[in-house]
């Protein structure tokens, strides 16, 4: 009896593990041998998208996401980032430059089958500045009105003369048919009602989104990938070679780039500057260095903020931000925290983002790195050291140059620039000690204004309106950094609003920008680069802007560039699949597991039966 | 509720000179304890090697003013090549800054160390506190701080941590104030337990009886008889301490103007120095943490087999 | 009878426990510094005003203890607010999450408990030979390491040099279905669970190891012996189950720290789960979510004390009547 119920279980055992291999054999086999080969194309991010609601986008790979599954109305040209047709062809003002024609093309259809019309880009427009919504309200200026005359054109009303509707508004255009319950509201709306619709659609979850963009949405695993498959009734023509995009998340570049070198990713976005370096050496990996669109800056703090500000008095000395600047070696805070990726800045305006209106900054207008020259400069200002601290105080005594510096752990290259800044200020007698927090803490400090000097960024749109604001006097506890104010300033900033020539802005922008590089209320050190790279067998990139630091991929309209990627390799490359032990392995470990514990569990029986 | 005889309080007069006499055999009594306990000890074969690997890295850290040029760390100042691997110049290479790694890990010593130590302090004080407090008044106060420290050692600590971490600010200071905030409830646990132990036996009823206050029951009688208890438990409170600050330094919670072992790990791998290849930047750091918790965690258990007679082989 | 009461009174110690860790979840979110909007104004441009309209839609603009009703009655209705980026429910992201950590975390455990309380044993009882000296320094350095750093090194050296199994991740994206997805889902987890497996091996070894050894020393083994019982049976029959009482309870007792551990690990491996989760809240402040991770970690760890203490009192009969 006891015998057979052994024999039994042994049986069973043997049984179930047979069962578990040739099943598993089979359907480990059957994805691989599917008749159809997808060419999937693989990219690497570090974070993942905020959500699906164009609404709720912030930041990263958000971008991106926005591009592939919908159009914008006026797009950018990848030449050199101009506005350039879109889903509307074409943009005519009047006389007055109160009124816009737009033409929208005929042949676009949403990813529902919907058709894409006039309509759903006057909608569009109109719920975004009927609302204010943020973000987007800005490219919409003086409550403008949307008219549809036909299915192919959209008439923009001003109520002032603008050239707002050149600037391509960074919107998506959103259907209709799905986005059309949240305007609820018959005519002007008050700011409650706006208010509740604001609050509605940010809630929406807009899963699956429906636009009208060159690929589909597929799905969106939280926190790990996003799928989209190619759209074949696009209007702008078909794709070469890749049938899906996906969009991977890591949370370190590490991870990222060991996908990158396994093939298991095509591309990698925001590669970290000392990874990046070493990718230069792998044959199978081409690295491209990109603008990045931003400024790393140290700014100053001019006070004003209130009773909380605690900015030093000498501070507000040109002199003093003069010497500091010449006692900066920006180029070894490019080679040493950038590892040379970075390029040395000078402008507040950017020449790849802001091409048109960058003005290269005279070279003494850069307070070029000597730091005998910044000795002498506070010398003659009258800040000595006359208690031999090493640290210089105010001129006739008094409180020591001993600066607040805040860096911020979360802002890249910030702690670090800010340790080289402290051996920098040393040798010009000045004292620094660090208040280093999170962005939030930072938050709270810069708008209380209990800090000195900063080590921060900014990222300036391509048109430069917003970016100059930042430094009027209106922006204290705004945007301004450290409250500088300069009535100038502010005039000029006014004028180029209300420039309606190009270049008769520009020359004032010029002017602008030459101001703020001489009086210092930041300093401008680096900009940044984003670090692309992508396998070697993909070939089809161009830059854009077609510039040698134009982006790749992520940036304004690049997402044509999906279409054009062809692979030359006999594999089909970035198949997705990682790296990992075959399925035998793990059938042979789970056998081995059900052996040991049946094992484990007969011989337990036989001990109590035997005892029994 | 024994009382103890009256007659006791006859025998011992309290003149200043014989109470000196008493501290003094106290303390002749202590000593000779310590020396007993040190003998055992050495016989410890774990116990010793935790010692001697202790006492080196703390002569390292105690000396790395003398051993390193301060500057030479600055940034800003310092004159090698980034990310070299080892050579004559630089024993373990250099980092990103190119700073030689010896000289970070001798000055992450003091650091690490220095986070491990008073953290211990840290957490020990308000351990000790709470735990004696609890068990020595019982009722009430007992209750409500035996509650208040079950709460806390149900919080996620490293959800707490992260928190305050990021509420204070990343300062040396606030990391070591984080990690005695969301140690301290087993200190607390434990001493509460001894204390209770303590209080029961004889002697310290029998000076109660004697009219001795509550300070002078606490601080002579309960205070030394649960300290060789808690001994151990603080020296392993140390390991724990700096895995803890290592682990907010990797999850980029440190201070990373400090550099201790931690933050080199964190700077590396956020560097990327794993796939780059530069190995002499995340592994030595590492191994530092381990071998120094290593060794606390060994002379902690060799004390508790010293000070817990059960696990001594019979 | 005095069973009973002893499950009543932990149950009550319990649920005390519980309000506690709700209402101080509460005011610790609250004393965060900065604005929890303000952190996505900076990129998206918002002015002061918009800023004003999104704290006001989140309720943060009423009086605290307004808040603190509001808070208690979505906690107790299972609504844990909304993330402060996409407006999705908390509830359902954490819900989203959480497979992926029980996976790991339960996996890890069961292997590091199963293995941990086997080398425990075997040193004990060959106390000072070979495998006990070299087991019991193997569990000592790994329970000497930060966890985030062994990841980090087994990544290069598995992930990078052998190129065995991916750097990380909870799957491919590939489209994988049936048997090919769990052996896809299987060499993605091989790495982390390892990586939490050594760490918490060593802490199960040393405490089996000193509990048996305590047992050892205990009289009735000592009668067992003589007695003339042999020397597996001792074991198996008084030591063991005697010593395993303690270390069955600490193993309750830091079954709910797991979700805390998790955290680097599942940060180092980009490991979707709610340790993750809540690396990525850190980095935004997203105190709704930091908040619900609080909440939920801190409910895992009072169930399981709850678990331990009760499995004690089952277990050892001095308690129930104490």
């Amino acid at each position: 009896m006891r015998g057979v119920r052994r024999t039994a279980a042994a049986a069973i055992a043997l049984g179930v593990i047979a069962a578990l291999v040739s099943s598993g054999t089979a359907l480990a086999q059957s994805p691989t041998e599917s008749p159809q080969e997808k060419v999937v194309f693989d990219v690497g991010v570090d974070s993942d998208i905020t959500g699906l609601n164009p609404f709720n986008l912030c930041c990263g790979p958000d971008y991106e996401y926005l591009e592939l599954v919908y159009d914008l109305a006026i797009g950018f040209s990848r030449e050199d980032l101009s506005p350039a047709p879109r889903i509307v062809t074409e943009w005519t003002p009047s006389e007055d430059s109160m009124t816009w024609t737009m033409k929208v093309r005929d042949d676009a259809t949403f990813h529902d089958g919907t058709p894409l019309t006039a309509e759903d880009v006057a909608f569009t427009f109109t719920l975004i500045s009927k609302y204010k919504m943020p973000f987007y309200k800005d490219y919409f200026p003086f409550d403008p009105t949307f008219e549809v005359l036909d299915p192919t054109t959209v008439v923009w009303k001003s109520t002032e003369p603008t050239f707002a509707p050149e600037i391509p508004a960074y919107a998506p255009v959103l259907p209709k048919h799905i986005w059309g319950r949240f305007d609820t509201v018959e005519g002007t709306p008050s700011a409650d009602e706006a208010k509740e619709v604001r609050k509605a659609v940010k809630e929406f979850e807009n899963n699956p989104p429906i636009g009208s963009g060159p690929f589909r949405f597929e799905e969106w695993k939280k926190g790990q990938f996003l799928r989209f498959s190619f759209n074949d009734d696009w209007w702008g023509g078909d794709s070469k070679t890749i049938d899906e995009v996906v969009i991977r998340v890591y949370d370190s570049d590490e991870a990222m780039v060991q996908a990158l070198r396994s093939g298991e990713i095509d591309f990698a976005e925001g590669v970290s500057p000392p990874l990046f370096n070493t990718l230069k050496n792998d044959p199978n990996i081409t690295t491209h260095i990109a603008d990045g669109g931003c400024w790393g800056n140290i700014a100053y703090n001019f006070g004003g903020q209130g009773e909380t500000a605690t900015n030093h008095p000498a501070i507000k000395d040109l002199r003093v931000r003069q010497a500091i600047a010449h006692a900066v070696n920006k180029q070894e805070i490019v080679d040493r925290v950038y590892q040379g990726t970075a390029v040395v800045g000078d402008s507040i305006l950017m020449p790849g983002k802001n091409g048109f209106w960058y003005t290269d900054i005279p070279t003494e207008l850069e307070y070029p790195y000597d730091p005998a020259k910044a000795n002498q400069i506070l010398d003659d200002a009258g800040y000595l050291d006359t208690d031999g601290d090493g640290v210089r105080e105010m001129p006739g005594g008094g409180e020591p140059l001993n600066f607040e510096v805040m860096t911020i752990t979360d802002v890249e290259g910030s702690v670090d620039t800010g340790r080289l800044l402290k051996g920098y200020l040393q040798e010009i007698g000045i004292g620094v000690k660090f208040i280093t927090v999170n962005t939030n803490k930072a938050y709270d400090l810069w708008y209380t204004g209990e800090w000195d000097i900063y080590v921060w960024d900014w990222c300036p749109d391509p048109d430069p309106d917003f970016m100059l604001s930042v430094f009027t006097t209106d922006q204290c506890l705004g945007w301004s950094d450290g409250c500088y104010s300069n009535p100038e300033y502010d005039k000029l900033y006014e004028a180029q609003q209300r420039a309606l020539d190009r270049n008769e802005r520009k020359a004032i922008i010029d002017q602008m920008q030459l101001m703020i590089a001489e009086q210092l209320p930041v300093m401008v050190l680096n900009y940044w680069s984003d670090l692309q790279a992508y396998r070697s067998e993909w070939t089809g990139f161009r830059p854009s802007p077609n510039v040698e630091n134009g982006l790749l991929l992520f940036g304004y309209t690049t997402v044509d560039t999906y279409l054009e990627l062809t692979f030359a390799s006999e594999q089909a490359p970035g198949t997705g699949a990682s790296p990992g032990l075959p399925a035998w392995v793990w059938i042979a470990v789970a056998g081995g597991v059900v052996v040991v514990i049946g094992g484990a569990i007969a011989a337990r029986r036989r001990r109590v039966e035997d005892e029994a | 509720m024994a009382i103890a005889e009256p007659p006791v309080v006859q025998a011992e007069p309290p003149p200043p000179p014989t109470r000196r006499s008493a501290r003094a055999i106290t303390w002749a009594r202590r000593r000779r304890a310590v020396a007993a306990h040190w003998r055992v000890y050495r016989r410890n074969r774990q116990g010793m090697w935790g010692l001697a690997i202790l006492l080196i890295f703390i002569a390292l850290a105690l000396a790395a003013p003398l051993l390193v040029d301060e500057r030479r760390l600055e940034p800003a100042f310092s004159t090698g090549i980034p990310f070299q691997p080892p050579s004559a110049d630089a024993w373990l290479g250099t980092d990103k800054f190119g700073r030689s790694m010896v000289d970070l890990l001798v000055y992450g010593a003091r650091i690490s160390l220095l986070v491990g130590f008073t953290a211990t302090v840290g957490t020990m004080l308000i351990g000790s506190v709470v735990g004696i407090a609890a068990g020595y008044y019982g009722g009430r106060i007992d209750a409500l701080l035996n509650a208040f420290t079950n709460w806390f050692l149900v919080l996620p600590w490293i959800v707490l941590a992260i928190v305050l971490a990021s509420l204070l600010g990343a300062t040396l200071f606030n990391i070591i104030l984080v990690i005695a905030i969301t140690s301290w409830a087993g200190t607390a646990r434990l001493v509460r337990a001894q204390t209770l132990t303590v209080k029961e036996r004889p002697y310290v009823e029998r000076a109660r009886a004697l009219g001795a206050g509550d300070w002078h029951l606490i601080t002579r009688h309960i205070l030394p008889n649960v300290f060789p208890v808690i001994f151990a438990n603080t020296v392993l409170t140390v390991a724990l301490s700096i895995l803890s600050e290592t682990t907010l330094s990797i999850l980029g919670l440190g201070d990373p103007n400090s550099v201790s072992w931690g933050v080199i790990i964190e700077e590396s791998f956020s560097s990327g120095a794993l796939t780059a290849g530069y190995w002499w930047w995340l592994i030595p750091p590492g191994v530092c943490i381990v071998l120094v918790t290593l060794a606390f965690t060994m002379c902690g258990y060799a004390l508790d087999e010293i000070l817990n007679p059960r696990l001594r082989e019979r | 009878m005095g069973s009973q009461r002893y499950l009543v009174r932990k149950v009550l110690h319990a649920i005390a426990t519980l309000l506690f860790v709700v209402a101080f979840n509460f005011y610790l979110f609250r004393i965060m510094p900065g604005d929890p909007i303000t952190i996505l104004a900076r990129s998206q441009h918002l002015s002061r005003a918009d800023i004003a309209e999104q704290i006001a839609n989140l309720g943060l603009d009423k009086p605290l203890p307004q808040q603190l009703l509001i808070y208690l009655g979505d906690t107790f209705r299972g609504e844990l607010g909304v993330d402060l980026r996409s407006g999705a429910p908390v509830s359902q992201l954490i819900a989203e999450r959480l497979w992926p950590t029980i996976l790991l975390v339960g996996i890890s455990t069961v292997l590091s408990i199963g293995f941990g309380l086997l080398i425990g044993i075997k040193g004990a009882w060959q106390r000072g030979g070979l495998f006990d000296t070299t087991s019991l320094y193997t569990s000592l350095v790994f329970y000497s390491m930060p966890e985030g750093w062994l990841g980090m090194i087994l990544i290069v050296l598995f992930a990078g040099l052998l190129g065995w199994f991916p750097a990380g991740q909870y799957e491919s994206p590939a489209d994988l279905t049936g048997f090919a997805h769990i052996v896809d889902v299987l060499n993605h987890l091989f790495l982390p669970c390892l990586t939490l497996t050594l760490g918490y091996i060593g802490e199960y070894a040393i405490v089996m190891r000193s509990s048996l050894l305590e047992v050892r020393g205990e009289d009735f083994i000592t009668t067992a012996r003589a007695k003339g019982v042999p020397d597996r049976d001792v074991r198996r029959r008084h030591a063991v189950p005697n010593a395993l009482l303690p270390t069955l309870t600490l193993v309750f007792y830091s079954f709910g720290f797991v979700l805390g551990g998790a955290v680097v690990i599942e940060s180092v491996f980009s490991w979707p789960g709610v340790g993750r989760l809540t690396y990525e809240a850190i980095g935004e402040l997203n105190y709704p979510i930091l908040q619900g991770v609080f909440l939920l970690s801190s409910v895992t760890v009072i169930l399981f004390n709850l678990a331990a203490d009760i499995l004690y009192g089952y277990l050892d009969p001095r308690i129930r009547e104490g």
